[in-house]
């Protein structure tokens, strides 16, 4: 199909034309700067006119917005703007799918909500589809995103508002994958789609996740009482309030829960868990194959293994096609020891867990070419009387006794331990 | 037109090469072709190895690989077989030369050099009584044996009970020094030999195709134990260090990247044609030295004989030699390959022939998959109880073997792996007599450590289609020239008539050596 897309040079727009250029669309950037030289490029600006579409194209997606700090003066311009990309949509007869935002609302607190609203009544009127993203995050750290990520990554402290005000996370390419869809579909007519997690969490949890899988440093959470940024807000002002984003911070803790249960179900999307979509990756594949090699390097090891084994592991598991992990277990990753119940005959020599069984030789074969390996599996090779190397042995010996009665007595859950998933599978 | 070449030699291993000389010595024109593709440099490791184990950041590259290479061929026979140093020769083979296997395994090379880049280095020359009833004048051969243990550097001298044995001493360096856990077999032996004579077990050194001393641009063996990882100093022998002196002589040439497909026969002489390229080559006489599976399929080919043909191979064993004396001893830094033999008497008709290795420069994963205990503490074990273990190998006359070979009508050569039916009462027959002689020797064969082979495992092909004096379709005369197919010679593995338990990688060289001199005098008095 032939896609105009406004703003697509923004946070989500970057990634919606990547995703529709791959899946085979033609894909024109409407933008004010120029765009990847692989699309092409059809000058617009919000403050402009509207342009004239090339012919042919079958659908539009507005995503351009104006999401500077500065007080919304333009608001009418904005909604005129809309109002001239939908007739030239409907004279083109072209679908047109307006993203618009969780905080749109006719009594938003903030004007961005209320342009919103304004807009999305345009759309609905005309045919459109609008959508209506939760709190989008992952991929490039622009947007909202950026911001929050930048501030997370500086600032030592995450403010934890208290009561707590609830988001609805969406990965960006989860999103641009469901607009996508919408485009793709034609049963999707003046419609309004939330998309968001269908469990709202706490703004605060969202902050911590970006800290511990995102930037992968500790922040010490602090309460912060919403009736303290009330008093701030009051003593700055409505303009400055806007201007340090105070503003966009009321409109967050006044966000009333969406229902997008029916919407990701219309669309037939599953999101992804939060934890794997803010992994850089996107994904937790490879995330859970770091943490497998984390667990069964350090069982061999008895001591936890090195970076460079960890990610070898992955690597290795990778270039053999293995993409997703065989152990997933919280007990495993606090107690490698645990792995003795599973690396024995009766589980290995299984079926399912044959798997194991190979995994188990790609990480002995990782951890013994390696320093660490050598003091492990060669030992410090200074001589030892005969005697000490018999209780030594012997020594080992009752340790692997003792788990292997163990492992029989476990047996029945044992595989448990294999089996358990912290998380259902991403998409 | 004249053809090209006086002589075409397919394959440039251990074969190859030692067919070449007589021939350039001659003033022929040669041309040897073979099959590798490109030089993949892989890493080696830079210093000996405990050294290197126990500071390279980087060992991983030469112990598994960057493409994870080890990792890859968890099932393979040999611990030769993983390493990323060998890589390139074992690489693409089978497929490349439609060989197919059931129940065998069945390897060889494509690379310059062919599978002795990765040779064990074991020598041993036939005795008289070996070649009986063969077409062999045994004094040429014995010449020849000569001739190519002399070029190719061989250590071991010393007068042992396995000096006639081996038959090797004349020409050899002395022996490198044991380490302290063979020592010990060797003390213990020495002091009741006698005894073992007469039960039938004799033992001594290794004689190997390592140099103890230097020799033009190789260096002797600094015991820096990288044996199977790739030695620095070329002290261990691989016939890719022929290809720079073949080439000093102007008659040679060498091609590489010329995978042959047919051998053709035009107006007298004859063509080998490339499978990639379709170039063809011609040469007045063919030598087949691509080793014996390839060889085979070729002559097998160009025959177009579709009877099935016996393949022998000598079947193998490995097994573990504990000394619990030497408990406690640190490891140290060692030769790689077979430090002691053994001959064992198993029948009036049937001797054994195997030699012990140190564990040092071996990867431990080899055996900690081998014990049943789970991993972590196989390692545990294994730490404290392997620098006081050497491990063994064993083989058996190749006529114990019942493999057959057979070309399939696509023109592929279908290999079936077979055993004699007295093999695995010998086998078990050599597991208690080694028991029961390391034992008195102060060493315990460990329990469940005696693993017999697959057949083809030990990778000692030969006998495909066997010299004899009135050959018929599907053998060769005493020049290995395949009946059928005149002016084309097969000058490895396959034309050797008998596979002895010794091994057989010198007497195919001397083999090829014999065959060469008199091709060499015969083609120089039809030229005159």
């Amino acid at each position: 199909m032939k896609l105009v897309i406004t703003g697509a040079t923004g946070y989500i727009g970057q990634r919606l034309a990547a995703l529709a250029a791959a899946s085979g669309h033609e894909v024109i950037c409407a933008t004010r700067q120029p765009c990847p030289a692989r699309y092409t490029w059809l000058p617009y600006d919000l403050r402009g006119p509207a342009p004239d579409f090339p012919v042919g194209t079958q659908a539009l997606i507005h995503l351009a917005a104006d999401t500077s700090n500065t007080a919304h003066r333009d608001a009418d311009d904005e909604v005129r703007a809309a109002q001239a990309l939908i007739e030239r949509a409907h004279q083109g007869s072209a679908k047109f799918i307006f993203i618009s935002s969780q905080t749109a609302e006719a009594t938003a607190p903030s004007v961005y909500g209320r342009t919103k609203w304004r807009i999305e009544q345009q759309v609905l009127a005309a045919g459109g589809a609008v959508i209506r993203p939760g709190q989008v995050y992952g991929g490039p750290e622009r947007g909202l995103f950026g911001l929050l990520s930048g501030m997370v990554r500086r600032s030592p402290f995450i403010p934890i508002l208290v009561p707590a005000p609830c988001v609805q996370p969406i990965h960006v390419d989860d999103l641009a994958a469901s607009i996508l869809a919408v485009v793709e579909r034609d049963d999707m007519r003046a419609e309004i789609l939330n998309l968001g997690a269908v469990q709202p969490i706490a703004f605060g949890r969202f902050l911590m996740s970006i800290a511990t899988h995102r930037a992968r440093t500790t922040r010490l959470p602090i309460p912060v009482p919403v009736v303290l940024l009330r008093l701030l807000r009051r003593s700055l002002g409505q303009s400055l309030s806007t201007k340090v984003g105070l503003e966009r911070m009321f409109s967050l803790i006044q966000l009333p829960p969406m229902d997008s249960e029916r919407s990701l179900q219309r669309i037939g999307i599953a999101l992804r868990p939060l934890a794997y979509g803010m992994h850089r990756s996107g994904h937790g594949q490879r995330r859970g194959l770091l943490q497998e090699a984390a667990v069964v390097l350090s069982y061999l090891l008895k001591h936890p293994p090195q970076k460079s084994l960890v990610r070898r592991y992955a690597r290795a598991l990778e270039r053999a096609g293995k993409r997703h992990p065989v152990l997933q277990s919280r007990l495993l990753t606090r107690w490698p020891i645990l792995l003795a119940l599973l690396d024995n005959s009766g589980v290995l020599l299984k079926p399912d867990g044959r798997e194991l069984a190979w995994r188990l030789h790609v990480a002995l074969g990782i951890a013994e070419a390696s320093r660490q390996g050598a003091l492990a599996f060669l030992g410090d090779q200074q001589p030892r009387s005969l005697v000490a190397t018999v209780v030594a042995l012997g020594l080992t010996a009752l340790k692997a006794l003792v788990w292997k009665l163990a492992a029989l007595a476990c047996r029945p859950f044992a595989r448990q331990l294999m089996l358990e998933r912290e998380t259902p599978r991403g998409a | 037109m004249a053809p090209e070449f006086d002589v075409i030699i397919v394959g440039s291993g251990p074969a190859g090469t030692s067919a070449a000389y007589p021939l350039v010595k001659a003033g022929l024109k040669v041309l040897m072709v073979d099959a590798q593709a490109d030089t993949g440099s892989a890493a080696l490791p830079s210093r000996p190895f405990l050294d290197a184990r126990a500071n390279d950041e980087h060992q991983w590259k030469w112990l598994i690989g960057e493409n994870f290479h080890a990792l890859n061929q968890l099932d393979a026979v040999s611990p030769k077989l993983k390493t990323p140093t060998h890589a390139h020769v074992f690489e693409g083979f089978s497929a490349s030369n439609h060989i197919e296997t059931d129940d065998f395994i069945g390897i060889g090379s494509l690379a310059t050099g062919g599978l002795s880049n990765a040779w064990g280095c074991g020598v041993a020359a036939l005795g008289a009584n070996e070649f009986a009833g063969l077409p062999i004048d045994y004094s040429q051969m014995q010449a020849s044996y000569e001739t190519v243990a002399r070029r190719i550097g061989i250590s071991g001298r010393i007068v042992d009970d396995l000096s006639s044995y081996f038959g090797l001493d004349e020409w050899s360096q002395p022996p490198l020094p044991l380490d302290t856990l063979h020592q010990r077999l060797l003390d213990q032996y020495t002091r009741r030999h006698a005894a073992f004579h007469e039960h039938g077990f004799r033992l001594g050194r290794s004689r190997v195709a390592v140099l103890s001393q230097s020799m033009d641009e190789r260096k002797p063996c600094d015991l820096s134990g990288n044996c199977l990882w790739g030695c620095h100093n070329q002290a261990l022998y691989s016939a890719s260090q022929e290809l720079q002196k073949l080439k000093q002589y102007p008659g040679f040439q060498h091609v590489q990247d010329f995978l042959v497909e047919d051998l053709l026969e035009q107006e007298g002489s004859w063509a080998i044609i490339d499978r990639r390229s379709a170039r063809r080559l011609r040469a007045t006489r063919l030598l087949l030295a691509a080793g014996t599976l390839a060889s085979t399929r070729l002559a097998l080919k160009a025959l177009n004989h579709r009877d099935p043909i016996p393949l022998l191979s000598s079947p193998t064993a490995a097994f573990l030699l504990w000394l619990p004396k030497m408990l406690g001893t640190p490891r140290t830094s060692t030769f790689g390959l077979g430090q002691l033999s053994f001959a064992l008497q198993l029948s009036s008709s049937t001797t054994a022939f195997g030699s012990t290795f140190s564990t040092t420069g071996l990867p431990m994963s080899e055996f900690v998959s081998r014990i049943p205990l789970s991993k972590r503490y196989s390692i545990e074990l294994l730490r404290n109880l392997l620098s006081a273990c050497v491990v063994g190998n064993i083989f058996l006359p190749g006529q114990l073997s019942n493999n057959t070979a057979v070309l399939r009508a696509d023109g592929s050569l279908h290999i079936h792996g077979q055993v004699h039916p007295e093999l695995p009462g010998l086998m078990k027959a050599a597991e208690a007599k080694l028991r029961r002689f390391y034992w008195t020797l102060g060493a315990l064969l460990m329990p469940m450590s005696f693993t017999v082979g697959r057949p083809g495992a030990d990778i000692h092909y030969a006998g495909t289609l066997p010299m004899r004096s009135m050959p018929k379709i599907g053998q060769t005369d005493r020049l290995g020239e395949i009946a059928g197919l005149g002016g084309v010679h097969i000058v490895d593995g396959a034309c050797l008539p008998s596979l002895t338990e010794k091994s057989h990688t010198l007497t195919l060289m001397a083999n090829a050596d014999r065959i060469a001199r008199s091709l060499a005098t015969t083609i120089g008095n039809q030229k005159a």
